[in-house]
């Protein structure tokens, strides 16, 4: 799908708690680690609302005024079932003549918005629009998700293009298939997963498939990104695909977060795409493959234009470095673990 | 709380609109039909500046039933940089870096929750941004 449309502005919001994987493999396994160091968790008053506002409102400032026509949430983890969190977002940001809804598509729900949001603002349906990703996502306490379930939200609002945008969206594919490797039935609180399952037939076939479809409808090689961002459910797997289609750690590594904050499900590739944005240049290409379970990935062609007119902004790996260690009973309590 | 006071009251607790009087200018938050300081009743809407500085704090180890969840609860006496003084909870508190002048700005956090099946409650939280 060829897109022409712009990224206008771009924000991620990582929480500021972290709780080391060290610590979680203590409480279960008596020791060891998972495949991270840390994750981020959002605090007992945070959930993807006010992820989402956080992230929205850097995104909102870097973009400068204008309308917002389509607001677009993904995330598997709203905070009601039935009620928008994207009509709530929409009130508290100021835009109520504004399309909001929420997307749900495991961890590509966010890049789902924006491929949706992008194919608005192409086709001149409308003129701007926020497509977010954000989760609180929970793992079964013991379970090897728990690991690296972490928190997060990331922005990106998409319009025209005027010659001052950051980035281009250029091109698109969507790859999807039922693939039983991950679910959650709606009044469970985890999810299921089929263990080594999630690996070649889910995470791997899928963004081989749509990374293979989109370099061959684009005519473009590895060599010709300058980075490349796929999906990191753990440190491993990203690294792992980026090699079996050719391209180079050099690529992926500044776009690399899963070893600090874990997954950050539907924000996961948009707060990568924030951390690769923020040291691009003029003329420089992106690779972006999310996955979503169940399951599908979305590949994307991003061009960088100029550097962000928004004097306030600090740097997203900046940003991440203030952070506070919390140990395993204040998570507990936080993220609803204790009965009471 | 009540789901339809919070309602109404929904853009004072999310986006601090306040007010502004029209003949003296002074500015109020929370908002108010008469002026203050004038006497007034020409009162327009107005959002206050999502930023000031801390001046003072306290912590709640017993605050009210709906906000047992969060104990302890931080307090801040915050002067908007528009001068307008307000007590507002803040969010991912470091006792340490909570001292007088500290930069601070507005974001906006869970309040409270009626129960497993009621309303959320969203309101402004402020955060240390830098220190003094
Ligand atoms: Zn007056």
């Amino acid at each position: 799908m060829k897109h022409n449309s712009a990224i206008l502005g771009y924000g991620a919001y990582v929480p500021r708690y972290r709780i080391r994987t060290e610590e979680i493999a203590r409480v279960w396994q008596g020791g060891g680690s998972g495949p991270n160091k840390m994750k981020a968790i959002a605090s007992q008053d945070e959930d993807i609302l006010t992820m989402s506002y956080e992230a929205a409102v850097q995104a909102l400032r870097m973009a400068g005024s204008g309308p917002i026509q389509a607001i677009l949430v993904g995330s598997e983890s709203k905070p009601y079932a039935v009620k928008p969190t994207g009509s709530i977002l929409s009130d508290i940001l100021g835009f109520n003549q504004t399309l909001a809804v929420d997307l749900e598509f495991a961890c590509k729900a966010g890049t789902e918005a924006m491929q949706m949001i992008s194919g608005m603002v192409s086709s001149g349906v409308i003129e701007r629009g926020l497509a977010i990703g954000a989760d609180t996502a929970q793992g079964r306490p013991a379970d090897d998700l728990e690991y690296t379930a972490g928190s997060g939200a990331a922005a990106v609002v998409i319009g025209r293009r005027n010659g001052n945008e950051v980035a281009r969206i250029e091109y698109s594919v969507s790859y999807v298939t039922d693939t039983p490797d991950f679910w959650r039935r709606p009044t469970r609180p985890y999810p299921s997963h089929l263990g080594r399952f999630t690996g070649e037939p889910a995470y791997f076939h899928h963004i081989t498939s749509s990374v293979k479809q989109l370099l061959s409808d684009t005519g473009l090689k590895p060599e010709d990104f300058t980075y490349a961002i796929f999906h990191q459910p753990n440190p491993r797997f990203p690294v792992e695909v980026g090699r079996r289609l050719g391209f180079t750690d050099a690529q992926l590594r500044p776009g690399l977060l899963n070893e600090i904050i874990g997954n950050t499900y539907s924000a996961n590739t948009l707060v990568a795409l924030s951390a690769v944005l923020d040291e691009s240049k003029k003329g420089d290409r992106i690779l972006l493959a999310s996955f979503g379970s169940g399951a599908g990935s979305d590949a994307f062609v991003i061009e960088v234009n100029s550097k962000p007119d928004d004097d306030g902004y600090i740097p997203l790996k900046e940003r991440l470095k203030n952070y506070i260690e919390v140990d395993y009973s204040i998570y507990a309590r936080w993220r609803g673990k204790i009965r009471k | 709380m009540l789901p339809i006071s919070y309602w109404r009251n929904r853009k004072i607790y999310t986006r601090l609109l306040g007010s502004r009087c029209k003949k003296c200018g002074a500015e109020f938050f929370p908002p108010v039909k008469v002026c203050k300081k004038c006497g007034s009743r020409e009162m327009e809407e107005l959002e206050m500046p999502k930023t000031g500085v801390l001046v003072s704090f306290t912590k709640l180890t017993e605050p009210s039933y709906e906000f047992e969840e969060y104990v302890p609860l931080y307090l801040g006496f915050i002067r908007l940089d528009n001068g307008v003084q307000l007590v507002a909870p803040l969010a991912d508190v470091v006792e340490e870096e909570l001292k007088p002048g500290a930069r601070v700005e507005a974001t906006v956090r869970k309040w409270a929750e009626d129960g497993e099946e009621g309303i959320i409650f969203y309101g402004y939280k402020f955060r240390v941004v830098k220190q003094p």
